[in-house]
């Protein structure tokens, strides 16, 4: 298993252990729930959005390394970003984790490592998910 | 220090038991297999494996009414097994054995039959807090329809039933006990048969889920006296897709059927139809008669091997796992205690199971992680999941030493 290194490869094990946007935020205008009852996975993400751009990206729960990270970049790279800026990051996204196709964004890297190894694909959408869900019944 | 794995060497030969498993011959990330995820589903040896193989090429045919050679070889090969298991459990009558899917199917038919029949409003089930998903959800069902009450009985920080909530949650009103015999996710073992005298004692009667109980200890149903009993055949060594249920002839002939169709019937016009007698009342349709046939071969080869030499062999190999599992300060385990069977349940800090289990998977050892079926003992525990580690009889000392290294270096990264 050669790819395993690279899964747990430096950027998530970073993200994991000092995730970024970790705290809880009641004081925004949205917050979405990420759950996977299947592996316990349980997240909340929080940010306002006003005219269509979203800020005051955090959040905050429980995970597996891989899910973990994954939300912790989703707060960086989402941050400041309108709506169809971020649902546009959400289809590269999806196309590197789920599809395990290149999308040269150097932090999506491990995802797409993560997609070869069975039912960790869904650790590395959880929070992206989620997130789609929402926006989709928001329209 | 001296080496642990021969501080705790035995003199059973598992080398033997293991040239009998062709599975265990391989190797997985580039590591020897290390195959712990017994509880799961155990390994098959090459008799269960042939004896399906035979069925196939030799004699594959419906059972029962057939008039040809081979529709009566494979019946007499089905019923063998039926008397195999009687034996085994030390059933008083051989059609008290009903063959089903598995532990699961075989708690669905209780509750569907006898609670549907027998259960009112405000009538009483209970089970416990570290039941099997399977375990509960059926009851969950069929006391949502007659309007009974569905109770639990709480477990203890160190994994073990709270035995006098048990006592003060038995009343007039208790119908069915249903409780695990041994636990899938923490490997207790529950005093069943003080269980069953005290239920016995307010008039209920008691189910119990022996999924985990069957590969490791001795199972009397006479001795116990329980009413109903189920298990799973792939979880002793056994083919998948075949279980049983035993019940007391008094309730089975009591019971209404659970499906309709061939074989538990006795006559069938449109205006009336007579059911057949036990045990073809609960297996309609053609059975999973290759399975059956094969499942024998399992039950031989535990009596072949004795439970004793089984559980001694086992209880090495969990003892091995637990001191050194424990020596590692990072390392929580679950129901540390000495009433269980070779399941280990523990959490790394700061690691989540699937981390665990997958760094594990590289180095070839096979683990399984998360709520084991198993969601309100871990809300019980206040976690999402466990690494469990699950021990069977062809399991070596050198394959736990692993386990516990590995640990160690996942532990400390
Ligand atoms: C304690 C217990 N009960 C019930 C079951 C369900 O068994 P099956 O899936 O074979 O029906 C299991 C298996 O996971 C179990 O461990």
């Amino acid at each position: 298993m050669q790819h395993l290194d690279e899964l747990y490869h430096s950027i998530i094990r970073e993200h994991n252990k000092n995730p970024l946007n970790y705290f809880k935020n009641e004081d925004v205008t949205h917050k979405i729930e990420a759950y996977n009852p299947l592996c316990g996975d349980h997240f909340h993400l929080y940010f306002d959005m006003h005219d269509n751009r979203i800020t005051n990206l955090s959040f905050h729960g429980y995970g597996c390394a891989v899910s973990k990270a994954s939300a912790s970049i989703f707060t960086e790279k989402m941050n400041g970003l309108t709506l169809d800026e971020a649902l546009s990051l959400y289809e590269r996204f999806y196309a590197c984790a789920v599809e395990g196709k290149e999308t040269g964004i150097k932090d999506f890297l491990p995802f797409q490592v993560a997609s070869k190894f069975p039912g960790r694909e869904k650790c590395a959408s959880l929070t992206w998910e989620s997130f789609k869900e929402y926006v989709d019944r928001l329209k | 220090m001296e080496d642990p794995v021969i501080q705790y060497s035995t003199r059973f030969d598992v080398q033997a038991i293991r040239s009998i498993f062709p599975l265990l011959d391989q190797e997985v990330n580039g590591y020897p297999l290390a195959y712990f995820d017994n509880a799961a589903t155990t390994q098959k040896p090459v008799s269960v494996i042939e004896a399906l193989h035979d069925y196939y090429t030799g004699y594959n045919s419906n059972i029962h009414r057939g008039i040809h050679a081979l529709a009566e070889k494979a019946t007499e090969a089905y019923e063998q097994t039926r008397l195999a298991i009687q034996e085994f459990i030390n059933a008083p009558e051989k059609e008290e054995i009903i063959f089903t899917r598995g532990t699961t199917e075989g708690i669905n038919l209780i509750a569907s039959t006898y609670g549907k029949k027998f259960l009112k409003q405000h009538d009483e089930v209970i089970i416990t807090g570290m039941e099997h998903h399977s375990n509960i959800v059926p009851w969950q069902m069929i006391c949502d329809e007659t309007g009974a009450v569905l109770k639990i009985v709480p477990v203890s920080v160190t994994g073990e039933l709270e035995m006098d909530e048990l006592e003060n949650m038995i009343s007039d009103n208790t119908k069915i006990v249903s409780v695990v015999f041994v636990s899938n996710t923490l490997g207790t073992i529950n005093p069943v048969k003080e269980i069953i005298k005290k239920a016995h004692d307010a008039g209920a009667i008691v189910v119990l889920d022996a999924a985990q109980a069957m590969q490791h200890l001795d199972v009397d149903v006479r001795d116990l006296n329980c009413d109903f009993l189920a298990f799973s055949g792939h979880k002793m060594y056994g083919p998948t897709g075949v279980g049983v249920l035993y019940g007391k002839r008094k309730h089975l002939e009591a019971m209404p059927p659970y499906q309709g169709g061939g074989e538990m019937i006795s006559e069938v016009t449109f205006e009336k139809t007579t059911y057949n007698d036990i045990p073809y009342k609960f297996e309609a349709g053609t059975p999973n008669i290759a399975d059956v046939v094969a499942l024998k071969e399992a039950v031989y080869f535990i009596s072949n091997l004795g439970k004793q030499t089984i559980r001694t062999h086992e209880a090495t190999l969990l003892a091995m796992a637990t001191e050194g599992l424990k020596e590692i300060d990072t390392v929580k385990i679950y129901a540390d205690h000495h009433h269980k069977v070779s399941v280990i349940s523990f959490n790394i800090e700061n690691m989540h199971p699937f981390d665990a289990g997958m760094l594990l998977d590289a180095k070839g050892i096979a683990v399984r992680t998360g709520h084991h079926c198993t969601q309100p003992l871990m809300a019980r525990y206040g976690i999402e999941g466990t690494v469990r580690a699950s021990f069977a009889v062809y399991n070596t000392l050198e394959e736990v030493d692993r386990l516990i290294k590995a640990v160690s270096r996942i532990a400390t990264r």
